[in-house]
């Protein structure tokens, strides 16, 4: 599922607004167009009901930063178009589908790393005026066994494996019929 | 924390270079207060400061004199007008060098101080915000302030119909500059001006130091009349250098007879002199360790109670010892085996004379004289020699490519070798 890399991206947007102002919006509208199968697919992916929950813990993850449905939709997808530059890292991404739940996110990944904490206690933090730090605990164990049995975990990626490819295929051409027009224009 | 499914990504590294340049920023910042860098670092800085200071010192003088020669600008007005541009430089991230021309421009248009940083702070939020230069938008406002509002309304089509029109620039991009400085710039500038100010302190000393060798009967005019001195002959330090000279040509000439009486060919030569010693230098080396390794070897071989073997590696040549040694075989068997890779070679029967205590070895015949005889009356070192057509080689550890090499070099020095069919044979 490797993507393309595109150069100049944010010079081809600059020169498109400046051959005719809202040209990038066009651009940006037809990519959506052309992803909205991938979207219909990780929405069609993500679990109707909460998945954290259980017989034995019935109201799990409903409140909170990490509750499900809190804040924001759980099969929420997104299209992003973003050409802003990196401080970090020399490629990234150009078009993107953003599954912004933090609940969601939290179901997909689990179970995804090795399951060892990387450290068993916290670092030292001020609290009420004290400096203390915590131990990590293993409750998250038991959240990725229960996701698993129910086959709750990692579904964003295997639910737009299909479709990923021609979407991909399909937007690198709409970027490049775009550039084609700034590339007209300004010979 | 969100799921992230990338369907095109692009590559664009301004990002890390502006991060990079930013950091550069920081690196010299760090630089600037000292830490983790080295005295010769410190040094260069303090130079770099003391230039900075002295630039920015220049460029204050000629604004302070504008000041004064167009304002009538008091001590304190100047001194309150050098806080000021600081302050705005620090604010705005654009350095105070880019804007004192900018001030200049203003009080020399104005002819009042306080009326000048208005327009200057005007100007600076104009710039940023029609991305214009500092220099062409401070011209426009200057222009604009003795009437001519052209180059300003270009910029700012909406004053066309303006009736006050500082009034309503102000309205449109007062306070822009400030709002719109950029992090990295502000803190390069913050540092720039530490620099400079770095820089005041290092100045006088520079100054005083400059002053001090250069003033008449100073460091540099003394080092100049030695200089003179040095080279004139009659003088004390020139005749001094003119004997050193004359110590110098001795001591080459010395070591030139000395190398000369190391020639083996007797020829006064000093080159093969040289080449001989070091040849002598590494024969030594070469049979010191060699005795070595057979006085271990032997020891090793009493401990076991390899008499004979013990007695054979003391009675041998060190050479033949060691090779031996080094093959981990007996004294005999290596001399067996050295003479079967000689014929294999081509170079027929290789004879060696160990009873002598030395190792020779001759092609075409047995030997007529023992080595260490005759007229190599030192007999160790001579690498060949010729007896009746014969050629005698001595060669320390009796190494096969050793024995060629010595026979190629031998035919190489006398434009051949003394019997036929041996030249090119085997090589």
């Amino acid at each position: 599922m490797a993507d393309d890399i595109v150069y100049n991206a944010k010079e081809i947007v600059k020169a498109l607004n400046q051959l005719e102002p809202g040209l990038k919006n066009a651009m940006v509208k037809e990519m959506r167009v052309v992803a909205a199968p991938a979207i219909t697919a990780i929405k069609a992916a993500i679990p109707k009901v909460n998945p954290f929950e259980s017989k034995v813990r019935p109201v799990s993850n409903t409140r909170g930063r990490l509750g499900w449905g809190v804040g924001r939709k759980p099969d929420e997808v997104k299209f992003s178009f973003k050409t802003k530059a990196s401080k970090k890292f020399a490629v990234t991404s150009l078009a993107s589908l953003r599954v912004n739940s933090p609940a969601t996110a939290l179901a997909d990944v689990a179970g995804k790393g090795s399951g060892v904490p990387r450290r068993t206690v916290t670092n030292s933090y001020s609290w009420k005026g004290v400096t203390r730090s915590h131990r990590v605990t293993t409750q998250g164990r038991s959240m990725i066994r229960h996701l698993k049995k129910n086959n709750d975990n990692n579904f964003v990626y295997p639910g737009v494996e299909k479709s990923l490819p021609s979407v991909q295929a399909e937007i690198k051409l709409i970027l490049e019929k775009y550039a084609a027009k700034v590339n007209r224009k300004l010979n | 924390m969100s799921v992230i499914v990338k369907l095109l990504s692009k590559f664009d590294d301004s990002g890390i270079k502006k991060a990079k340049g930013g950091f550069g920023g920081l690196k010299k910042a760090i630089g600037a207060i000292g830490i983790g860098i080295g005295i010769s670092q410190i040094t260069n800085l303090l130079m770099e400061s003391a230039k900075a200071a002295s630039a920015d010192q220049k460029s204050t003088q000629l604004l302070n004199t504008q000041l004064v020669r167009n304002a009538n600008a008091t001590k304190t007005q100047i001194k309150q007008s050098d806080r000021f541009i600081e302050s705005l430089s620090l604010q705005t991230g654009i350095m105070d060098d880019d804007l004192r021309p900018s001030m200049g421009k203003f009080v020399r248009v104005t002819k009042d101080v306080n009326k000048a940083q208005q327009l200057l702070t005007l100007s600076l939020d104009a710039s940023a915000t029609t991305g214009k230069p500092l220099e062409k938008v401070s011209n426009a406002i200057s222009q604009a302030f003795v009437g001519n509002r052209k180059q300003l309304e270009k910029l700012f089509p909406s004053l066309k119909t303006s009736k006050d029109l500082f009034g309503d620039l102000e309205k449109i991009v007062g306070g822009a500059a400030i709002q719109q400085a950029d992090p990295f710039s502000k803190f390069n500038n913050s540092m720039d001006i530490l620099k400079e100010k770095l820089g005041n302190l290092v100045l006088p000393l520079i100054q005083d130091f400059v002053g001090e060798i250069t003033k008449p009967g100073g460091a540099i005019e003394q080092i100049g009349k030695f200089f003179e001195q040095a080279a004139n002959p009659k003088t004390d330090i020139g005749k001094a250098f003119a004997s050193l000279k004359d110590s110098i040509k001795l001591t080459f000439d010395n070591l030139q007879a000395l190398f000369g009486l190391m020639d083996p060919n007797g020829g006064n030569n000093p080159t093969a002199g040289f080449a001989n010693s070091l040849q002598m230098i590494s024969d030594t080396i070469g049979t010191i360790t060699d005795g070595l390794t057979v006085t271990v070897a032997t020891f090793q071989k009493i401990g076991a109670g390899d008499y004979n073997g013990a007695i054979a590696l003391l009675t041998s040549d060190i050479g033949l010892g060691a090779e031996s040694v080094r093959r981990g075989i007996g004294v005999q068997d290596t001399l067996n085996a050295i003479n079967a890779e000689t014929i294999a070679r081509g170079f027929g029967t290789l004879y060696a004379d160990d009873s002598s205590g030395t190792n020779n070895v001759i092609f075409g015949g047995k030997p007529t004289g023992k080595a260490g005889t005759g007229i190599f009356a030192n007999g160790k070192n001579n690498l060949t020699t010729t007896t009746n057509n014969n050629i005698t080689i001595q060669v320390q550890s009796a190494d096969p490519k050793a024995v060629v090499d010595a026979v190629v070099k031998y035919g190489k020095a006398n434009g051949g070798l003394p019997f036929a069919g041996f030249t090119s044979k085997g090589r």
